[in-house]
């Protein structure tokens, strides 16, 4: 009969959840809350499938990475990874391949694809979700430059230079979206 | 099928959302939740239920997992063996009772229009589905 014992690797990893520090417990919970609205989960069970896929060895986190990061790649990989990993297998017939910024680690399970009809499920939140951040924004030249610049991948000194803010203001109107994105998270479990 | 462009976009967002909240010291974030009037011990008590409610959903599977093994182990027919009918609908009857997604077939085990042969069948299926644990 299958060992359904945790093997010690994933006991290491359970350990290391929780222990946690309180402050990357909250930046946990605030990652989960801006992936959430891509996604037809809420924020906490994306943390419950992150935690999960993290014990059960579906996502491996190697020795050199902080576990905040990589439960935090855990979480992006289950929001918005599926797109990425249908359209590689497609590609290249199986190969994983890391997203430059958060694929630390290598994949030990493939997941399951999606079907077509899931990726247009997943296209068209994203669709919605995109409209709705920029309605929020619509009365507000600034902010909606902000998010233009933010969408197109540009930060920092860069951003600024090209939307003609200071790093004050670009922190300002981050910090606005972060909060609308977190309003509407918490505004879908009621 | 290609990420549209809005799922592309998105992406550059969230990254950028993510990467802030990594690179915040420890008070900047605390101070974020803090003054939504969510005090470290909220953070903490909120997190540990996720972690506890995803525990609970490893254990679950594990049960299910076993089960299934189990199930597998002892599904082939040639290991069931035969019981009389009239044990048959007692233990039938017996399962119907701890299980009400059970159907009414199952419930009827024990009326005599089902017929003794079809009874050893109806055994046979509970046991393969892991409704009865066959101890024979």
């Amino acid at each position: 009969m299958e060992d359904l014992s945790l093997h010690s690797n994933q006991e290491e990893v359970a350990d290391q959840i929780e222990d946690l520090s309180v402050a990357d417990q909250a930046r946990l919970i605030k990652i989960a809350r801006y992936y959430a609205p891509r996604t037809a989960m809420q924020a906490g069970d994306l943390l419950q499938e992150a935690y999960i896929r993290s014990i059960d060895g579906t996502r491996l986190c190697p020795p050199d990475v902080l576990m905040v990061i990589f439960l935090a790649n855990v979480i992006r990989s289950i929001a918005c990874g599926e797109l990425d990993k249908r359209k590689r297998r497609e590609v290249d017939g199986g190969l994983e391949i890391g997203h430059q910024n958060f694929d630390l680690f290598a994949e030990r399970k493939a997941d399951i694809a999606p079907s077509q009809e899931d990726l247009l499920i997943i296209m068209e939140g994203d669709d919605a979700f995109h409209a709705w951040l920029m309605q929020q924004f619509e009365n507000d030249d600034e902010a909606i430059l902000i998010l233009l610049a933010m969408f197109e991948g540009m930060k920092g000194e860069q951003l600024c230079r090209e939307v003609g803010c200071d790093a004050d203001q670009l922190a300002t109107i981050r910090r606005r979206i972060k909060r609308k994105i977190e309003t509407l998270e918490k505004s879908s479990k009621s | 099928m290609t990420k549209s462009r809005n799922s592309i976009e998105l992406d550059h967002l969230t990254d950028q959302l993510v990467e802030d909240v990594l690179n915040m010291s420890d008070a900047e974030i605390l101070s974020e939740f803090n003054e939504e009037g969510v005090s470290n011990e909220d953070i903490s008590k909120l997190f540990t239920s996720h972690v506890v409610a995803a525990k609970m959903k490893i254990g679950r599977e594990k049960l299910a997992s076993a089960r299934r093994m189990m199930m597998s182990q002892r599904g082939g027919s040639d290991r069931i063996r035969p019981r009389t009918p009239a044990e048959a609908r007692r233990l039938i009857d017996r399962a119907a009772k701890e299980h009400s997604e059970l159907t009414q077939a199952a419930r009827n085990a024990n009326s005599d229009q089902v017929s003794d042969r079809d009874i050893m069948q109806q055994y046979a299926d509970l046991v393969r589905l892991g409704v009865i644990i066959d101890e024979s």
